[in-house]
């Protein structure tokens, strides 16, 4: 720090109208043409129209192709469509074989392959319907559609998360599809969301096409093939039901080990978190929700407890896991089965500490094979001319 | 009202429009001052009255001190004015700090000496410390004799309330904006052309750099326990870009608005990660800030006039109250005492240098361009280790943050960002450090843009507006300085 005179810094723009100014600094730059309030006003007109098109090009060019085809948002609304473009396809076959959905995040997206369960079982016709970083509460305006399609069995895999979360789903996740889709939720779900999920949904379209441009760094880089783990998605992966996914690369352990151990073997919410109880989490409402309103329909509803690697297992605590296995008792009934398999896999079937590599999910998809294979109660009746009318 | 904001452009149109459209000059600075209170009731109503109160009564004691004719009444009505500035400042800024020190420090002790409230619920007036600084700067210079007491209550109440710098700064002294109050403003279409440039410049710092790379440092530093060296050393590197471009961000468009309102402001930046020594670097940063901290503080306390010992006291004692001012928390206090310490052992390098015969070479060795761009990247250094203090949410994170950025701990692929999360935050700071270099050169891209051709002009413009559109995060946080 100086003392006076000072710092040699020029600490003041003069312009033209200031009474203190002695000279105008813009003076010595050339000459520019006389300005007019017309002339400003129009320019900045013409100025923020031409950006506006340009902003318009771009989201059509590179965005909109980008989300629907690139990045996680997409499968949201390949999901949601896929109910749709399966009911099509089931009423065209007039198919009559048992229908089961998995419900899930990117645990049950790569852990479970339904060309391997379908192949395991006689009669049934299976989809992967997980979402990367789904929530119970974001499942729910998939509800109306679910039922249209009259599935016999919903596998929702779940752990930690879905259970104890008390946050909102990612906001790509609920902007990515229209305000139709949640106005056509079911009262108990309109009511169960909070007002800032709605806000988030109901967002009109104007807002729609300005929130696009979160996805422009994301679509350059894609546009670049730049991208790391986590960043690559295969093609067709928004549309793809069977086998949407697995991870090739895997971490090693020690360097799983170094990640526990800098996060001194706190990983929420596995292992802890600000709630310690999951009754009146907004994900376990959410779940119960999901579970009554699926039951009352008369579809059948497993809730597993997905696999985690062993190191991650070893570092939840017990009363944690006794927390979870207690909520999920209590939505056990005649139709709804519980299944603990967090311990069921060795490391070898992880890429990391929670997601399966191919090893994984052909053991973790055998287990579910096994279990799907048990005995069921009667499927409902299928009423075709509803569901046609549905579509 | 944020400055980001479309309720402020509309806001900002009107009183344009009406500072236009008014002839008198007493009309047009009542029209100013009308907005400038509506400027802030549009974060609490009731607040107003705080700031008014606080301008009325150093109004007064200004006048009265003027007309005093003793020294002693002169000195009485000035401490009459520090201590209900300060007391104020205090109350609003400090009572939880010192409530939570002293709760913190009793059970330490095991003491029992009191019992109450930890925390009670104030509301922090935002740009209290900038009001308050400026209503002081005001009483000790008209206390000092280097300004007569103006007369025209409104013209002060316009001074300390305008609302371009009313929350944020820069700390305008009375001796650089009431003179400009002597004459109507003239509201011209060339200072709005030049004003919307600065404007413009200032959002595109603040929303395509600072609140986009914000998000990063924020994932970053809420929870950084998690994170190894990598993620920290970036996010550090991505908080020094954020708080440079939110806050100069915020003095750009806040001189633009007063530039089209027909008023000067005085900067308050000047390329401080060019700076090739802390000492110059606070010749750089927030120089408002700087400048009136060496004023009334640093000089009054006795400057370097009382010796190399006593200067090394009064930077330290300066910069720790400097820190203090930015925030009540022990992390400021901390940051504070780090850039005393720095500012101290450079005044130390400094004067040796200097002072010895032996150590010539070194002086003529800092004249050399390669020395000089050495010194920039020694001292980036030690100024981004000092906004690990700043930005720091708790004591308990910074040890993990210091010696997590100080001590590289590898490269290792499985660390909590994903590629193309870093990519960007590594694109923006480049893209950040190419238009800073380029406007250094240029003297200054703002003030180049409101004297380039039209054509320039309208494309420059178009792309800032696209800019804005492709780059701007959904959810707009508050400027950072807002907070102090």
């Amino acid at each position: 720090m100086k003392e006076p005179p000072a710092p040699a810094v020029a600490t003041t723009l003069r312009l033209e109208s200031s009474p203190t100014s002695g000279t105008n600094p813009l003076a010595n730059q050339p000459a520019a043409q006389p300005v007019t309030w017309r002339g400003v006003l129009a320019r900045l007109t013409v100025c923020s129209g031409t950006a506006l098109l340009l902003y318009a090009g771009i989201v059509t060019g590179l965005i909109e192709p980008y989300v629907r085809d690139g990045s996680s948002a997409g499968r949201v609304a390949g999901v949601y469509e896929g109910y749709k473009s399966i009911l099509r396809e089931r009423l065209d076959a007039r198919a009559t074989n048992s229908l089961v959905l998995f419900w899930g995040s990117s645990m049950v997206r790569e852990g479970v392959d339904c060309a391997q369960l379908e192949a395991g079982l006689n009669s049934v016709s299976a989809y992967n319907f997980a979402v990367s970083g789904d929530l119970p509460c974001r499942r729910l305006v998939e509800l109306p559609r679910a039922k249209e399609l009259h599935p016999q069995r919903v596998v929702i895999g779940l752990s930690y998360p879905e259970v104890f979360e008390d946050r909102l789903p990612f906001e790509d996740q609920i902007a990515v599809l229209p305000a139709t889709a949640y106005a056509a939720m079911p009262p108990a779900a309109q009511q169960l969301l909070p007002g800032k999920f709605h806000q988030m949904a109901s967002r009109p379209e104007w807002d729609r096409f300005l929130w696009k441009r979160k996805f422009f760094l994301p679509a350059v880089f894609a546009g670049l093939g730049v991208g790391g783990r986590g960043d690559q998605l295969r093609p067709g992966h928004a549309i793809e039901f069977k086998a949407p996914w697995v991870y090739t690369l895997g971490i090693q352990a020690e360097e799983l080990k170094r990640f526990l151990a800098l996060k001194k073997n706190a990983y929420p919410p596995y292992t802890s978190g600000p709630q310690g109880d999951p009754a009146g989490t907004l994900a376990a409402r959410s779940l119960a929700l999901l579970v009554r309103e699926l039951v009352e329909q008369g579809t059948e509803v497993m809730l597993v407890n997905m696999p985690l690697h062993p190191l991650l297992g070893a570092v939840v605590p017990e009363e944690r896991r006794a927390a979870l296995n207690q909520f999920l008792a209590t939505l056990r009934s005649e139709r709804v089965s519980v299944l603990d398999c967090q311990d069921r896999l060795p490391a070898s079937g992880f890429v990391d500490l929670v997601h399966m590599n191919a090893e994984g999910r052909a053991a973790f998809t055998h287990v579910m094979s096994k279990v799907l294979a048990a005995p069921h109660q009667p499927a409902p009746a299928k009423n075709y001319t509803q569901a046609r009318h549905a579509l | 009202m944020l400055f980001n904001s479309l309720q402020y452009l509309l806001f900002f149109a009107m009183a344009m429009l009406g500072a236009k459209l008014l002839t008198n000059i007493r009309w047009q600075h009542r029209f100013l001052l009308a907005a400038s209170i509506y400027f802030y009731a549009s974060w609490n109503a009731l607040l107003v009255l705080l700031i008014l109160a606080s301008a009325v009564a150093d109004y007064w004691i200004a006048i009265y001190m003027a007309a005093a004719s003793s020294p002693g009444r002169r000195r009485v009505l000035l401490v009459v004015s520090l201590v209900s500035n300060l007391s104020l400042l205090g109350f609003f800024k400090y009572t939880n700090f010192l409530l939570e020190t002293f709760f913190t420090v009793q059970q330490w002790a095991g003491g029992h000496w009191l019992s109450g409230p930890t925390h009670l619920n104030i509301i922090l007036p935002v740009g209290i410390s900038f009001y308050t600084f400026q209503t002081l700067s005001y009483t000790v210079d008209v206390y000092r004799g280097k300004l007569a007491p103006i007369r025209s209550l409104e013209s002060f109440l316009l001074f300390i309330s305008f609302f371009p710098q009313l929350v944020a700064g820069p700390i305008v002294r009375a001796t650089d904006f009431l003179p400009q109050l002597q004459k109507r403003a003239e509201v011209l279409p060339q200072n709005l052309k030049i004003g919307f440039s600065l404007f413009l410049v200032g959002l595109v710092k603040k929303v395509v750099f600072a609140d986009t790379l914000g998000l990063f440092v924020e994932k970053i530093y809420t929870a950084p326990a998690g994170f190894g060296s990598l993620p920290i050393i970036l996010a550090t590197a991505a908080y020094a870009v954020q708080i440079y471009c939110d806050f100069s961000g915020y003095t750009d468009m806040a001189i633009g608005s007063a530039v089209a309102l027909g008023f000067w402001l005085p900067k308050n930046f000047n390329y401080p990660y060019f700076a090739a020594s802390i000492t110059e670097f606070w010749q750089r940063w927030h120089i408002s800030l700087s400048t009136w901290l060496r004023d009334y503080l640093y000089i009054p306390m006795g400057g370097n006039r009382l010796g190399p010992g006593r200067t090394y006291v009064n930077l330290l004692a300066t910069m720790l109250l400097g820190g203090l001012w930015h925030g009540a928390r022990w992390t400021f206090v901390f940051w504070g005492a780090y850039q005393g310490i720095l500012l101290a052992l450079h005044r130390f390098y400094a004067g040796r240098v200097d002072g010895s015969p032996r150590l010539q070479w070194l002086a003529r060795l800092r004249e050399s361009t390669a020395f000089r761009w050495l010194c920039v990247a020694g001292t980036l250094y030690l100024v981004l280790i000092g906004w690990i203090f700043f930005r720091a949410e708790s004591t308990s994170d910074l040890g993990h943050l210091l010696s997590k950025f100080i001590f590289f701990d590898g490269f290792h692929r499985f660390n909590g960002v994903r590629l193309r999360e870093a990519l960007s935050v590594v694109l923006m700071i480049a893209a950040f450090a190419a238009c800073h270099i380029f406007s250094h050169r240029a003297g200054g891209i703002g003030h180049r843009l409101g004297a380039a051709s039209d054509r320039a002009w309208c494309v420059t413009v178009t792309g800032g507006f696209l800019l804005l559109l492709l780059l701007a995060p959904s959810r707009a946080p508050e400027f950072i300085y807002f907070q102090f």
